[in-house]
């Protein structure tokens, strides 16, 4: 069944259709939450608003439109605003997370599925981190993201320069070509 | 500064998203699929047998454990995303009166039964019925190993079932009109409730539930903290959606 039948389906209240959609994305939606969060719990609570709030609006979905840029401006937008809720509680609920089973906060150790890159990434603005998750790992175009971030093309282009040549200099990334890094810095 | 992506650039993304998408292959979504239910831990507890409360009251104050519990409830709200403040500040929690008498129930009209094991420990268990954009918030706190106390919020339409050693114990029923069956509803922070379902006697505490619901999705919502048996001692978890109570 197409993605578009699906959609169909979704506005017709076709549970299977809302079914279907949700594990075709499920998957990337997560990963492009935990990539945003850096935190496997957060980023399941991101998913799942992000998926909740794009099946309640999925009537405002543009006929021919992919269902998948809809679900990832949720998840983004969820993914800002847990960060923001979360910032303060964090580090306190990790400690008491780990002080109760010595598991992270979802009972799998974050810390062993975060690697270097995801790691960078946390280190970088929320902007330029949403700029380049959206673009280097959904693969989505340009005016795609400038459309789920809000903002201008020139500025998703701007995002992603100055968040790569951040990137290129953290220390440890194991995907850095040795002779690409010096003409970033040049 | 250079706005644009250089053609060095762009070859740093596309190593940049194949690098991330190989390390992000390791995260992969949990058990559930459709309406994932899934455990955090937040604090471990411990419940006295005096119980412990946590209100507005300064009864706790005394209470070093129901302090804690207080904060972590108070932490699991904001980890939730919704405002749980009067849910924390109205929770109460005492010593279940029928520790070694699970109640045997089968649900009638079941439709949807989302179970989750977790160790004892302080977790938040969320259930999302994406369709209907239901979201159930469980949190289970652990008792020591000869209490168990429940306390719930819920939505309407919602039945929880606390299962133990594999049988289910209903723990309420909670209907469109704001009601509740199984449980008795005190006042306007909905305190405190003896429920008895089947016979048993099972301990229920209602929270706010209409800023509960206000705080998150347009229906359902529940939010559930559930005693489990001692320190290692796994226990299942269910949220069971009930068509007729829709």
């Amino acid at each position: 069944m197409s993605e578009q039948e699906l959609v169909r389906g979704c506005l017709a209240g076709d549970e299977s259709s809302y079914e279907e959609l949700f594990n075709r994305y499920q998957a990337r939606a997560l990963r492009t939450a935990y990539a945003l969060t850096g935190d496997r719990s957060e980023a399941e609570d991101a998913k799942q608003e992000g998926f909740v709030q794009a099946f309640k609006t999925i009537h405002r979905l543009a006929p021919g439109h992919e269902f998948g840029p809809w679900l990832y401006r949720s998840v983004v937008w969820a993914a800002r605003n847990r960060a923001r809720k979360a910032r303060r509680w964090r580090e306190a609920f990790s400690r008491s997370a780990a002080a109760a089973d010595g598991t992270g906060a979802s009972g799998i150790d974050d810390l062993d599925l975060r690697g270097a890159l995801v790691d960078a990434l946390r280190g970088l603005p929320a902007d330029q981190r949403e700029v380049l998750v959206l673009r280097f790992y959904l693969d989505l175009p340009e005016a795609e993201v400038a459309a789920i971030v809000g903002c201008a093309l020139g500025t998703v282009k701007s995002r992603a320069a100055r968040g790569l040549r951040r990137l290129a200099s953290s220390p440890g990334l194991a995907w850095r070509r040795p002779n690409l890094e010096e003409s970033v810095h040049a | 500064m250079r706005d644009e992506l250089s053609q060095d650039l762009a070859v740093l993304g596309r190593e940049f998203g194949a690098a991330l998408r190989a390390e992000l292959a390791l995260v992969a979504p949990g058990a559930g699929g459709w309406a994932p239910v899934r455990a955090r831990v937040v604090q471990p507890v411990r419940i006295t047998s005096a119980g412990f409360r946590g209100g507005r009251r300064p009864r706790w104050r005394h209470q070093r454990m129901a302090l804690v519990a207080a904060a972590a409830l108070t932490a699991a709200a904001l980890a939730g995303g919704i405002a749980l403040a009067s849910s924390a500040r109205s929770l109460i929690l005492r010593p279940h009166p029928a520790q070694s008498a699970p109640t045997v129930s089968q649900p009638a009209q079941q439709t949807d039964l989302r179970t989750a094991e977790a160790t004892a420990g302080f977790h938040i268990l969320r259930v999302t019925d994406y369709p209907r954009a239901r979201l159930v918030k469980v949190e289970t706190l652990p008792p020591s190993v000869t209490e168990q106390g429940v306390s719930v919020a819920a939505p309407s339409g919602v039945r929880l079932t606390y299962m133990l050693s594999g049988q289910n114990v209903i723990v309420g029923e909670f209907r469109s009109d704001g009601s509740a069956s199984g449980a008795t509803v005190f006042g306007g922070d909905r305190q405190g409730a003896l429920e008895t379902v089947d016979g048993h006697q099972t301990y229920v505490t209602y929270s706010d539930t209409g800023q509960v619901t206000g705080m998150m999705w347009a229906t359902a919502e529940a939010s559930v903290v559930v005693g489990f048996g001692g320190p290692g001692q796994p226990r299942s978890l269910a949220v069971e959606f009930v068509e007729h109570l829709r």
